[in-house]
């Protein structure tokens, strides 16, 4: 039911309207007081080597790649895993078919691993 | 309009309960790890400590609100509401207690019954990674920028197993609704004795589950975004006075909802093994958001528990552990709960 | 002319002929080198030898290589500035440059001293040798001015990089020359980027940039002031520069300008963390210089003092080693046990932390009467707490996960690094000086040294702990042995009388006014010497030279903590920061030992 939803909606307005109002008080009640050193990046108390604005090497994007490619696999689960009692009623052969995705997505895993695709360090 | 005006009032009461909630968590686990440690924690403010929150919190809105002048500030502005904002959304649809009778209505006693509970909540509670990366990068700091990496290194690493797991709960169920979860786990029994909660026919799904959802609130030992001995304070470095504080109670906020969650998925939600979960009397009504309480009460003090017990994981490890043990684990029980139906329809 | 000048500083009596020389290294070097070796001396079992400073590389390497002397490690690199010392010439050469050999083979050492003039104010260096050189010399270098020729990264290393003067070079004012006025720290060349000129060739505008991150000294994690800058490619080391000097104090300076006794104060400030090792290992040294025999029972309480201050160190490793890697109520329940130490230090000498315990020729005073009761009871309750955190971590799968294989160090690798206590040990030598070169009761006590097998950070937590149920045991004998009668030396011109005795006799009245008045009371003769210890987190010693006044003329800190972390780098590269930060907590840096 579409009514079901007013009340997410009126939560997150409720919500949002707390945060704002949390990021807005200090700055209406708390101090100012800026210096040079105060407003600079903290970098254990010593002067900075450059910023941290670079081309940071992340080493696990290939098991970032994976995650979406198996996390589309498991929402593909969901409906299926609610109707599945129901389809049981018609005979067995839904168990057939989730073995055979199932596998296919366990044969996808076991060829990562095998391949090193989840070392990444 | 009764219906929008009823919504409000719980919308209200839950968040005033979750925000206070929240304010005194953190005094318990203040207080639970001091006992761990044999410390007596903090004991000036009011009686045993209790107005403790309330000047902390006094003290967060009072302090300057340092907004450093290197940092993305649109940005840097948002990272805070983005993370606090889906942690206080995601108890909407987690059923608090049964219905209630007030003034000649019955309510339910959740905010939301939404068809869809179960993907509401995984979507919303994932949301809040984004806070955390956001907040890591435009605070141009190095070691925030190294904790929003670990986040969401860590988010690719739990993200698969969480959902995997309440797979083998949902076809049992039969159902994506919270609600329908709890009143199935509140009829029947396990092996005779037992009663039907979901601890008991999916263990498997249990553990993983719960595994996850300490990964999914950055607790120890999965706390690597901030890990204090390495990044400092890692994505929330740069923060100072409520915009701190807001990474602080959406962490907290994230715990009790994953708590309420782990009670309600697994431990039957308010259902009371022999009380009868038909009888909708005022008090039994009372007596069932009683027992959802306690059972979030005691899955909080889990997480306080365990955070002053162990040490932390390396994010490689953390890696590990969510791809080559708990994913494996998760499958395998959508296969065992898949044979098991088949062979008992 | 090298000749004449190792005369005019001779310090020892008589120069003997070689066939008279006893020790074999110093016979060896004699007929292989008559040349540069100028003189050799052996008093107070100490056998030093004084060479020229040409071939220095290849003196060492004979010692070495040369199956039957061995000498494996180079315990300490320091120098004197003789100066003003009794009996030198202007024309002869002003510092000796001092190298500690210790051979893990034959457990003999030997001092070589190589003399450096002022004008040609260069030697050597002997990191080809010895890796672990590197930072003695480095900080030779930095006091005294004397150059390392082939060193591979000679800069200073205490003093800011931008410091104009060579602090324990005689001519330097104790105060300073006012470079307090005029040193900024924010200017850049007070810290200094250790990448700094070193531009960076992208060749590919798309692949990933390494990020130079400071680690310290502001830090929740180095304990102390340490900076290390971190060359990170994501979250992987590639490179490691070690920065120190943030809380250096120039002990040894002061060393020169307190008199014997006063400098025992002095002492309380290196290690902290067991200050009374740090009392002990000193008042050995000028002990062994003044050939002064102390007394039995103080010989015993210094003992349990020094495998209390012992527990007390390793407590404060263990629970900050385990905060590092996240379990937070490990700490305090090893601080615990650490008050418990410290109550007893209290009792006995009214300090917790500066206890300045000792005087030379045994302690301050006696223990009170409950002593006994008291240490016993902290040994009772021990074994449980000890108990308690190794259930917490010893089996714990994520505590073994984030130590084994982390921060390797291999054998051969920790003796060439001049490793020394736990980290030696954890590598697999079974190297403790109070088996290898017993000093206090040691010798009586049954007790044995655990050794690790691997090299890494968990092997070394195993020996640590280890060695905290040994010290217990230690403990319990000595408490059993403990004899009595008095605790100092019988001799009054070094010991101060009672306070009754001098307030009604005049013969006490003399001595006490004697010891106390300049020049008079503690004198050691002219000569140098050096009593390596085993303090908890390796060898500790005192070098001291006297030149025959109260004050010391040189006063040399043999820390552990300096010469285990030399080694740092080589044992993160490749790691993680996060392993960077357990392996920092398995060496145990001490700053106030480590800057001294």
């Amino acid at each position: 039911m579409l009514s079901d939803y007013l009340p997410i909606v009126l939560l997150l307005v409720i919500a949002a309207g707390f945060a704002a109002v949390n990021l807005g008080i200090t700055h209406l009640v708390g101090p100012r007081k800026p210096n040079p050193v105060k407003l600079s990046p903290y970098e254990s108390g010593v002067p900075n080597i450059g910023d941290a604005r670079l081309r940071f090497s992340v080493k696990f994007y290939l098991v970032a790649m994976l995650f979406i490619i198996f996390d589309i696999e498991v929402v593909f689960l969901y409906p299926w895993a609610v109707v599945f009692k129901d389809l049981l009623a018609q005979g067995t052969f839904v168990f057939t078919e989730m073995v055979v995705f199932l596998g296919v997505l366990v044969l996808g895993l076991a060829y990562v691993w095998r391949k090193g695709g989840l070392e990444w360090d | 309009m009764d219906y929008a005006l009823e919504s409000l009032i719980k919308i209200a009461i839950v968040l005033g309960v979750i925000i206070t909630t929240v304010a005194y968590v953190v005094l318990a686990e203040r207080k639970v790890s001091a006992y761990i440690q044999n410390r007596l924690g903090p004991n000036r403010v009011g009686p045993w400590g209790l107005l403790q929150p309330l000047a902390d919190g006094l003290k967060f809105i009072l302090k300057e609100d340092v907004i450093p002048n290197h940092v993305n500030k649109a940005i840097y502005l948002i990272a805070p509401a983005a993370i606090l904002v889906p942690a206080l959304m995601g108890f909407a649809v987690v059923p608090f207690g049964d219905t209630l009778m007030v003034v000649g209505r019955e309510v339910q006693l959740i905010i939301s019954d939404a068809d869809i509970g179960v993907l509401y909540i995984l979507a919303v509670s994932s949301l809040g990674v984004y806070g955390v990366v956001l907040g890591g990068w435009a605070s141009n700091n190095k070691y925030a920028l190294m904790g929003g990496v670990r986040a969401s290194a860590q988010m690719i690493s739990y993200e698969l197993s969480l959902g995997l797991s309440l797979i083998g709960v949902l076809m049992i169920a039969e159902s994506l609704k919270l609600s329908d979860v709890v009143n199935l786990q509140a009829t029947g029994t396990v092996l005779g004795v037992l009663p039907a909660w979901f601890v008991f026919n999916q263990p498997i799904a249990c553990l993983v589950f719960m595994v996850s959802v300490f990964a999914e609130t950055n607790r120890l030992p999965f706390d690597l975004p901030e890990a204090e001995q390495e990044l400092v304070a890692g994505y929330h470095a740069e923060y100072s006075s409520m915009k701190f504080a807001m990474f602080f109670m959406a962490e907290y906020a994230h715990m009790i909802t994953a708590s309420a969650l782990i009670a309600t998925l697994f431990f039957g939600g308010w259902h009371l093994p022999g009380v009868d979960p038909t009888d909708s009397s005022f008090a039994l009504s009372v007596l069932k958001v009683l027992v959802f309480a306690v059972k979030t009460a005691f899955f909080l003090f889990v997480f306080i528990w365990v955070r002053w017990t162990v040490p932390r994981f390396r994010y490689d490890q953390v890696m590990r552990l969510g791809w080559k043990y708990l994913l494996p684990l998760a499958l395998l029980n959508v296969l065992l709960t898949g044979l098991y139906l088949t062979l008992n329809r | 002319m090298a000749e004449e000048s190792a005369e005019a500083i001779e310090t020892e009596p008589a120069e003997e002929a070689p066939e008279e020389i006893g020790d074999p290294a110093a016979r060896a070097l004699k007929d292989r080198f008559p040349d540069e070796v100028l003189e050799v001396s052996e008093t107070r079992g100490e056998t030093t030898v004084v060479c020229a400073k040409s071939r220095i590389r290849d003196i060492l390497t004979l010692l070495k290589d040369e199956p039957r002397l061995s000498f494996d490690r180079l315990s300490d690199v320091s120098a004197v500035d003789y100066t003003s010392y009794p009996g030198h010439e202007p024309d002869t050469p002003r510092f000796n440059v001092v190298y500690n050999l210790y051979s893990h083979p034959n457990n003999q050492r030997l001092r070589l001293r190589a003399q450096v003039t002022e004008d040609a104010c260069t030697i050597p260096s002997v990191t080809s040798i010895h890796r672990g050189a590197e930072w003695a010399e480095r900080e030779v270098f930095d006091m005294f001015g004397i150059r390392f020729d082939g060193h591979p990264d000679l800069r200073r290393i205490l003093m800011p990089l931008n410091f104009e003067h060579y602090p324990l070079r005689k001519d330097y004012p104790v105060r300073g020359m006012g470079e307090r006025d005029v040193i900024a720290p924010e200017d850049p060349g007070f810290l200094g980027n250790p990448y700094a000129g070193e531009e960076e060739e992208v060749d590919d505008p798309l692949g990933s940039e390494r990020m130079v991150l400071n680690l310290g000294p502001q830090h929740p994690a180095t304990h102390g002031t340490l900076r290390l800058t971190l060359e990170l490619d994501g979250e992987r080391i590639v490179r490691c520069i070690p920065d120190i000097g943030y809380l250096h104090t120039g002990f040894e300076k002061l060393g020169e300008h307190h008199t014997y006794n006063q400098y025992v104060t002095v002492t309380d400030r290196m290690n902290y963390l067991s200050p009374l090792c740090n009392n002990i290992a000193y008042s050995m040294s000028v002990e062994r210089l003044m050939d002064l025999e102390v007394p039995e029972r103080a010989l015993y309480i210094r003992t349990i003092l020094w495998e209390l201050s012992r527990i007390a160190d390793h407590m404060v490793w263990l629970g900050t080693h385990a905060l590092d890697i996240g379990a937070f109520t490990v700490f305090l329940y090893t601080f615990e046990q650490r008050e418990r130490c410290y109550n007893i230090f209290e009792l006995v000498t009214g300090a917790r932390l500066t206890t300045s315990y000792t005087r030379i020729g045994g302690l301050g005073w006696d223990v009170p009467d409950n002593f006994r009761e008291v240490v016993l009871d902290f040994v009772a309750q021990f074994p449980a707490a000890v108990e308690e955190v190794e259930r917490l971590l010893t089996r714990n799968r994520i505590w073994i996960d984030r130590t084994k294989d982390i921060g390797v160090i291999s054998a051969e690798d920790a003796i060439n690094w001049n490793m020394s206590g736990p980290m030696l040990r954890g590598s697999g030598v079974e190297y403790d000086i109070r088996k290898q070169e017993p000093f206090l009761v040691y010798p009586d006590l049954d007790f044995d040294v655990p050794v690790g097998k691997h090299g890494d950070t968990y092997d070394r937590y195993l020996v640590r702990m280890e060695e905290l149920r040994q010290s217990q045991r230690i403990i319990e004998q000595a408490l059993d042995k403990l004899p009595d009668g008095p605790v100092k030396v019988g001799d009054a011109k070094v010991i101060l009388p009672e306070k009754g005795e001098v307030d009604f006799g005049m013969e006490s009245l003399i001595h006490h006014f004697k010891v106390l008045m300049d020049g008079h009371g503690l004198t050691p003769e002219l000569g140098e010497a050096y009593v390596p210890t085993e303090s908890p987190n390796g060898e500790l010693g005192f070098y001291v030279v006297s030149d025959g006044t109260g004050y010391a003329y040189r006063m040399r800190v043999r820390s552990p903590s300096f010469m285990n972390y030399q080694a740092y780098p080589q044992m993160v590269n490749g790691h993680m920061i996060s392993d960077a930060i357990a392996v920092l907590g398995s060496v145990n840096v001490i700053a106030g030992e480590l800057d001294r």
